[in-house]
């Protein structure tokens, strides 16, 4: 029988017991959900204390000084972690650390919060995925191949990169592609590559459509903006340039 | 701009154009006599539905002073980024060592060396076929890199050039 002020971080399912148990996964979801329980009753001067492994499946424990605050902010981080209510500020990077271990659990194991009697599983949004680090932030000249979904997904090709590749893009990146599907466009986005250099994943952050006139723009650009170059009679030297 | 004429067939798709020939291309230098053929190679390689690629840094190459408009954004032309795989082709072909030699071989200052070091990088990067350069350094870095370089002179039309003889022995 729980005591009313212990406070527990459990994993249940296959592999999930003291001898067996991913170390590293245990310490990181314990630490993170206790971290955001802490910040969620940080008002109520919520503390923990001590810490001991327990063998039911396996969890962390630890005592709690007030065991009512503790249920009700965890009741309150189950909520921030599922999705069902938007984190206050200040809590998004907790709520994503819980949500990040969770994800890092393996198939088949779930997460608990205890709180003497009391227990709920921890779990994530369906569609939650988490930021693969680390980012590269570019632009590149890309054909629009496809986009569209409910969470939109745009599908990309760009002379500078192998292959086709896919972003996320937020409904109104999604609109902006729309409006030059099946044709060119210059994109910024982030991206992330695996370790042979491919995008592997990232978003989409801006759309910018591509005028016909090459040359107009061009010339009236440099006319605009470049046109005291003319005045340049060695141009190489003005450049640090050798043109032997 | 006259009688400079462009073999079509020599064109590659996709070419890295570098500032000198930018500026011959699209400013007013009636004086120089490469400006002629420069111009004709940019309609020539826009005609061709070619992809002129201008690399970022020399864009801060040609800016002297405050921007009045943003760059345009076209279907033949992009800008390309100097970005986090264009880096690490500049360490791997292009590295500290090599950029020093040819600054001890030609007396010419690393800063500039660096610059066309990483337009060159920018070419690699974005898989140009070819940089298009008047800059001997440049071309011994595109050598080194292992891409191909050419002056814009490298795609006249050699018909338009017997015809011109003719001309002049007339």
């Amino acid at each position: 029988m729980a005591r009313d002020d212990e406070f527990q971080v459990e994993i249940a399912g296959p592999g999930a017991s003291p001898d067996t148990v991913d170390t590293l996964r245990l310490l990181r979801l314990g630490l993170a959900f206790t971290e955001l329980v802490r910040r969620l009753g940080a008002e109520n001067g919520l503390a923990f204390t001590g810490l001991s492994v327990v063998e039911k499946c396996v969890s962390l424990s630890c005592a709690v000084n007030q065991p009512q605050a503790a249920k009700a902010a965890s009741a309150r981080a189950l909520r921030l972690v599922s999705g069902n209510e938007d984190p206050p500020h200040g809590a998004e990077t907790a709520t994503d650390e819980v949500r990040g271990a969770i994800i890092a659990l393996s198939p088949g194991q779930v997460a608990r919060v205890l709180v003497g009697p009391w227990a709920a599983q921890i779990s994530v949004p369906p569609d939650f995925e988490p930021h693969p680090p680390p980012w590269e932030r570019t632009e590149q000249r890309v054909h629009v191949v496809r986009v569209g979904g409910k969470r939109p997904i745009a599908r990309l090709r760009s002379d500078s990169e192998d292959g086709e590749f896919s972003l996320r893009a937020t409904p109104e990146m999604a609109q902006k592609l729309g409006q030059v599907l099946y044709r060119d466009a210059d994109v910024e986005m982030e991206v992330v590559r695996d370790a042979s250099g491919r995008i592997e994943g990232g978003r989409v952050l801006d759309v910018h459509p591509l005028e016909e006139d090459s040359d107009t723009a061009w010339r009236s650009w440099f006319r605009d903006n470049l046109g005291e170059w003319d005045t340049v009679d060695d141009i190489e030297g003005e450049l640090g340039r050798r043109s032997d | 701009m006259g009688d400079d004429r462009i073999d079509k067939t020599l064109l590659p798709k996709r070419v890295l154009v570098d500032s000198s020939v930018l500026i011959m291309a699209l400013g007013d230098h009636a004086d120089d006599q490469r400006a002629p053929i420069c111009v004709a190679l940019w309609d020539a390689l826009i005609q061709a539905d070619a992809q002129i690629l201008i690399a970022a840094p020399s864009v801060a190459e040609l800016l002297r002073s405050e921007k009045k408009t943003p760059l345009p954004r076209t279907v033949h032309v992009q800008v390309v980024a100097f970005d986090l795989p264009a880096a690490e082709i500049l360490a791997d072909k292009l590295p500290q060592r090599i950029l020093k030699a040819q600054a001890v071989a030609t007396g010419d200052p690393l800063q500039y060396i660096k610059y066309d070091a990483m337009i060159v990088a920018c070419a690699l990067r974005h898989r140009a076929e070819s940089v298009i350069t008047y800059d001997g350094q440049m071309v011994e870095m595109c050598r080194v890199a292992a891409i191909r370089s050419n002056t814009p002179q490298d795609f006249r039309d050699q018909q338009t050039d017997i015809f011109r003889l003719f001309d002049e022995n007339a």
